[in-house]
């Protein structure tokens, strides 16, 4: 007898919240132990690791390793590395391989960051746009360069159904960006909000197309 | 775009996941196709038309006609 379409044996795919539950919990985890790793050179560099501490110092503190456990602690509930146990393709792992990778890039960028941003009177100096050295620049500029060829590597490794989504979380993110600073532009020319942050866009724009681009994968 | 991919892959037993592993595409990319929510491309079209053996308008069916 010919099988019909519930004979076929499913799989439970990766579903979009653990997709999107992996990402977050990523980011929350290196942004949690960048900020201690910061918070703690600030207070050794000022020889004040065992006190006194500012009520700004401690509150940073103790926001950064909450991060850091939450982050952490759900990746490892999570372990979105398992898989489901099935084989999968030579091009499926290239991805993945370099998806990690360019998640182990911004590790040490971000620990670098922190290192060099995070004092004592600025324990979340690592969110503000205080000067940093030259050095620090450059090195995070060659990372920016090398996550970007990694992610060119990685859009022409990936399967068409892949870079499809991705297409489409980068429309939303495209539109979102070119509408929202030239609104946040003009507004504050007018006194209407502060300077646009650019930081603050690129974090806005990069949020919308992960979305996009999880949703449209895994929906 | 409808297609017979899920009933053609019952046929020999095939999980997603090695029906992807046999195109070289991801699981989410068949379980996309099977659902009617990707398209294919014409080179994919081709190599699931090889791999099935058949032609593809066996296997690909245009919902306009």
């Amino acid at each position: 007898m010919t099988p019909t379409s519930e004979d076929v044996r499913e799989e439970r795919p990766t579903t979009l919240t653990t997709a999107m539950l992996s990402v977050a919990l990523g980011c929350i985890a290196l942004v949690g132990v960048a900020g201690t790793v910061g918070v703690v050179k600030a207070l050794i560099s000022t020889d004040t690791l065992w006190g006194p501490w500012a009520s700004k110092t401690t509150f940073a503190l103790l926001v950064n390793v909450l991060m850091a456990i939450v982050g952490i602690g759900g990746l490892l509930w999570l372990k979105p590395w398992k898989g489901s146990g099935t084989p999968v393709s030579r091009a499926t792992r290239r991805t993945n391989a370099l998806f990690a990778l360019s998640g182990v890039i911004g590790i040490p960028g971000a620990l670098a960051l922190a290192h060099a941003t995070t004092t004592r009177e600025q324990p979340f100096g690592i969110f503000s746009n205080s000067p940093v050295s030259p050095g620090i620049a450059i090195f995070a500029v060659a990372s920016f360069l090398l996550a970007m060829a990694i992610a060119w590597w990685w859009y022409y490794s990936a399967d068409e159904h892949e870079r499809k989504a991705y297409d489409f979380g980068s429309l939303l993110g495209h539109g979102l960006f070119i509408t929202v600073t030239p609104a946040w532009w003009i507004a504050a020319r007018a006194g209407l909000l502060p300077q646009p942050d650019a930081m603050l866009l690129w974090c806005i724009t990069m949020a919308v197309i992960s979305i996009g681009w999880f949703w449209r994968r895994y929906r | 775009m409808n297609n017979r991919l899920k009933v053609l892959r019952a046929e020999r037993n095939w999980s997603q996941a090695e029906l992807a592993l046999r195109l070289d595409v991801s699981r989410q990319a068949v379980n996309a196709i099977e659902t009617g929510k990707h398209d294919p491309s014409l080179p994919l079209a081709f190599r699931i038309a090889r791999l099935f053996q058949k032609p593809i308008e066996e296997i690909f069916h245009d919902t306009h006609e």
